[in-house]
């Protein structure tokens, strides 16, 4: 009988247990009979055999077939890259809800694993995929599938240029920084297509918002990261990076950097600008159409995304992996990521949510004026010679 | 007006910051009872009620006499309680009639019990009456006169701040 969700999680590792101790006795068998058949070589099946066993072996296996560490697919798929970042978003989300539920004095996700919850995001995954795929009858039925994979795949192309560490990096590139501020350029149009192929007016109503909230922060953003670039010189994030050996940009650059978080706020919808997908008035915005994977990969990119900028900040203010030499540079700009999420997640606790006109006139009045005076500020340092 | 939108803003968070760090008063349900001392009792002699919880009633049929002040007193408020014949022999009781409670009129305000000149009709910290059908909910006087179980096993501990339990 199976009862709470971390006998659930057992039973099923228990099944695959059993799948791997069982399965040799059927494929050994069948292996050994295609052998004469097809003419392949004996020792080669082998190999393959004592490999699935024995892990040395099964690393060298995969090497050879340039799979290993260092290839750039692995760096791709699994550690700078996908797997990674999927892994740092789903743990946002759990940390998150318990954040925001400590916040407001509740206790958040407890029953789902033994310590405080934290098998919550399988089980949230789990449920996901147990759920149907509803698609509206009135929707245009290609943009409303294009729309998740799109919003995955433009969470996922942000990762391509963005360094953890001077060796830990997938693809470098002179202006490492640019590539992500003009991927990001796209993610009002995967919601706009999400919007209009739902053809329900709470989701377009949610498109349109987004778009307006576009005109407000693009500018700034965009005009807030220069003041780095006129410091350092360069749109090379590793550059950037290493010219913060000594003092990081939070200083220097303090307006900048409030600048770009708010705008960094207004870009992942949160609290206060989480006009697009505002739950008290328009239902869940440009989302309210999307129901089980849909939705999960919805969420993904946009958690992806949120871990892109909060990387992002820690590099380009923050001194990204620069740190005392006893920790390795990764676990550096790691903390420092986790303080930075913290710093994005915090407001949703307690802040409430701003107008359309009110965040228009933040954007247009404040932002972009406040942004052009901390450039102007970089140029005065760098004439200086601060840096 | 902008210095106080943004003292407000900074305000916030640092009620938000100093709530993480607080302790929580949630108790989980189920499996966690909170323990209650005492039901709510009233002494006739002195005519003092003493605090406590008004849940279920306990009936001590030994020393019913079947006066039936407590139907009365019940009358006009929630109409919940029949006085009805009881099997058996009972020597304080000459007509064998004891109070019959029907909990899905209830309203708990604990007349009954200061109505009772005679300290057999008490109230126990008991409060899961659910039932899945509504005659349940009618409890016979064989049923009252039952102590309820103590189910009780998180203490509330009263602090100078607030209370909160292990």
């Amino acid at each position: 009988m199976i009862e709470t969700f971390e006998e659930f999680v057992k039973r099923i590792l228990a099944l695959l247990f059993w799948f791997i101790l069982l399965s040799p006795l059927i494929i050994f068998p069948i292996l050994f009979l295609l052998v004469p058949i097809f003419g392949i070589d004996v020792t080669t099946v082998n190999e393959i055999l004592t490999a699935s066993i024995d892990p040395i072996k099964a690393l060298k296996l995969v090497e050879e077939l340039g799979l290993g560490p260092s290839s750039t697919f692995f760096k791709v798929v699994a550690f700078p890259g996908f797997t990674f970042a999927a892994l740092v978003a789903t743990i946002t989300i759990l940390y998150e809800r318990k954040l925001i539920a400590k916040t407001q004095l509740r206790v958040g996700p407890l029953y789902a694993g033994r310590f405080e919850g934290f098998l919550q995001p399988i089980a949230d995954l789990f449920k996901l995929l147990g759920k149907e795929l509803i698609v509206p009858e009135k929707a245009d039925k290609a943009f409303f599938w294009a729309a998740p994979i799109l919003s995955l795949a433009l969470g996922a192309s942000l990762l391509a240029v963005i360094p953890l560490s001077p060796t830990i990096y997938i693809a470098r590139s002179d202006f490492s920084l640019l590539i992500p501020f003009a991927i990001i350029g796209f993610s009002p149009l995967v919601v706009l297509i999400a919007a209009w192929a739902s053809s329900n007016k709470f989701a377009f109503i949610g498109g349109l918002r987004a778009l307006h909230q576009l005109a407000a922060y693009e500018i700034p953003m965009l005009i807030s990261i220069l003041g780095v670039v006129v410091l350092t010189g360069s749109f090379d994030l590793m550059e950037i990076v290493e010219a913060q050996k000594n003092m990081w940009f939070i200083i220097p650059q303090f307006l900048g950097a409030i600048i770009f978080y708010i705008t960094i706020l207004s870009e992942l919808e949160r609290v206060p600008f989480d006009l697009p997908e505002a739950e008290t008035e328009i239902v869940s915005g440009w989302l309210t159409e999307y129901t089980g994977m849909h939705f999960g990969l919805l969420q993904l990119g946009v958690y992806i995304k949120f871990y892109v900028l909060a990387l992002l900040f820690t590099l380009l203010f923050l001194g990204g992996w620069n740190g005392p030499a006893f920790l390795p540079p990764v676990v550096w700009l790691l903390t420092k990521l986790f303080f930075v999420i913290s710093l994005i997640i915090f407001p949703r606790a307690v802040l409430p949510r701003l107008r359309l006109d009110q965040l228009i006139r933040i954007g247009w009045a404040w932002l972009i004026a406040l942004s052009f005076i901390n450039l102007f500020i970089a140029v005065i340092e760098s004439s200086l010679g601060v840096i | 007006m902008n210095y106080k939108l943004i003292s407000g803003i900074l305000g916030a968070f640092v009620v938000g910051l100093r709530n993480v760090f607080k302790r929580r008063m949630t108790l989980k349900y189920p499996e966690e009872h909170l323990e209650i001392e005492s039901g709510y009792t009233y002494d006739a002699k002195t005519e003092t009620g003493s605090p406590g919880f008004k849940g279920r009633h306990i009936l001590y049929t030994d020393k019913c006499t079947g006066c039936s002040l407590c139907a009365i007193a019940c009358e006009n408020i929630a109409d919940c309680i029949d006085m009805v014949k009881v099997e058996g022999s009972w020597p304080t009781n000459p007509k064998n009639i004891m109070p019959q409670i029907d909990y899905g009129r209830c309203v708990f305000c604990g007349f009954c019990v200061d109505a009772c000149p005679f300290d057999c009709l008490f109230m126990t910290p008991e409060y899961e009456l659910s039932a899945t059908d509504k005659r349940k909910l009618v409890h016979t006087p064989f049923q009252l006169a039952v102590f309820p179980e103590k189910k009780g096993n998180v203490k509330l501990i009263p602090d100078d701040r607030g209370a909160y339990h292990d």
